[in-house]
């Protein structure tokens, strides 16, 4: 096909040809079989190349559909991770919730209270260091533990014994001994008359709680 | 862009062509709005994503070729073609939908401004002539049918001058026409 058909048949397509070239070319062609069968050539040329172009858009419109799926939905991507760090979040706030609620602190904060004992007359050696036991409970428990069990020891009358239990109890508990916490809850609760006997129970329930959410 | 200027760079050709079909197709509430009008003919999601991509391209085409009137939305537009393209669809494959939606969507497509479906012949013909040809040729056609210009063809296939760009157009245009020539006997 000559440069000179090909240039002039291309602008006739492309509509760039003016109104008396439009004319003129139109003449040309119907007494020149040979430019009548090269435009139909160059017509199914340029329809080949549309083809060609649609199937190469396609093939882009799907990559940009692929590159803004990968790409807009950063945040869904990181949903599963906020919602993770959401729910982690929670437990910590749940955990320290139940800790300022059920650690062996707070349960010991909310059983000690100091019984004033000096109605009772006992002896001025056995009042001191029973009075110190108490009183160290709640500051120094570990000394507490050695005066009241000094305070057992010394066959004090049942009203101190019983309160020396329930303080050794509450002293093992405020340093985290629940095993002798425990051995102390379950000698009150086994005596039916002692008067800490439904506190301990209380205690040992609370105390149990507190595992049972540990574990979990 | 506003709608006047994605036609126009459309028509433009080139880089702003595919900037502006980028847009479009990538316009959600776009997206949206069609699909929420085909679902009431019984569209599903699996066949839309196809079929909007079909009418783009329908789009492209046919506001290249100046066959797009621009009175109405380019969303009215781009709707008209999709409704038409899944009337076809369901006509072509027989997929169940009521009489009635069947009815409706027949009513409402226009047949003459969209042809979305090519000749057999022209496809096997495809094959047998620009698939065979070498990229580069391919490239420079598809580039100069849409209309870049040859400094823009030059650039982008790393040429040493506009006029060797223009040369390896004609020529490839030239052994194109060759090609279809050998096949017509084919046909």
């Amino acid at each position: 096909m000559e440069i000179t058909n090909i240039v002039q048949i291309e602008s006739y397509l492309s509509g760039l040809m003016s109104p008396d070239e439009r004319i003129e070319f139109e003449q040309k062609i119907k007494n020149d079989l040979t430019l009548q069968a090269e435009l139909k050539i160059m017509q199914q040329a340029t329809q080949l190349i549309d083809i060609d172009i649609a199937k190469d858009l396609k093939l882009k419109l799907t990559q940009w559909n692929t590159t803004e799926k990968h790409t807009k939905p950063r945040s869904v991507r990181f949903l599963p991770y906020a919602a993770a760090a959401s729910i982690l979040i929670c437990l910590c706030l749940s955990f320290l919730y139940m800790e300022s609620r059920f650690s062996n602190n707070a349960l010991f904060d909310k059983n000690f209270v100091i019984i004033d004992h000096s109605i009772r007359g006992e002896t001025v050696i056995e009042l001191n260091s029973f009075e110190a036991g108490i009183k160290n409970t709640k500051e120094n428990p570990k000394q507490a533990i050695l005066e009241l069990e000094q305070v057992l020891k010394s066959n004090p009358d049942l009203d101190s014994k019983e309160k020396a239990e329930w303080y050794l109890a509450l002293a093992n508990l405020k340093i985290n001994n629940t095993t002798e916490c425990n051995l102390y809850l379950q000698n009150i609760i086994s005596q039916k008359s002692h008067p800490f006997r439904n506190k301990a129970i209380k205690l040992q329930e609370d105390i149990s709680k507190i595992w049972r959410i540990r574990l979990n | 862009m506003h709608e006047a200027d994605l036609i126009s760079a459309i028509k433009t050709g080139g880089y702003p062509r595919e900037l502006a079909l980028k847009q479009i197709y990538l316009n959600q509430q776009l997206k949206l709005n069609t699909k929420n009008h085909l679902i009431k003919f019984n569209c599903p999601d699996y066949d839309f994503e196809d079929l909007f991509q079909e009418a783009i391209i329908v789009m492209d085409r046919n506001i290249r070729n100046g066959q797009f009137e621009e009175r109405g939305t380019l969303e009215a537009y781009l709707f008209k073609i999709c409704k038409y393209l899944w009337f076809n669809e369901l006509r072509r494959n027989k997929k169940h939908v009521s009489v009635e939606i069947l009815e409706n969507l027949e009513k409402s497509v226009t047949f003459d401004q969209v042809q979305t479906h090519y000749d057999e012949d022209l496809l096997i013909l495809l094959d047998l002539t620009l698939k065979k040809m070498d990229d580069r040729c391919r490239k420079v056609l598809e580039l100069w049918r849409l209309s870049y210009s040859m400094t823009e063809i030059k650039n982008i296939m790393n040429l040493v001058s506009e006029g060797m760009a223009r040369k390896i157009k004609y020529n490839c245009l030239n052994k194109l026409s060759e090609l279809i020539i050998k096949n017509k006997t084919y046909f």
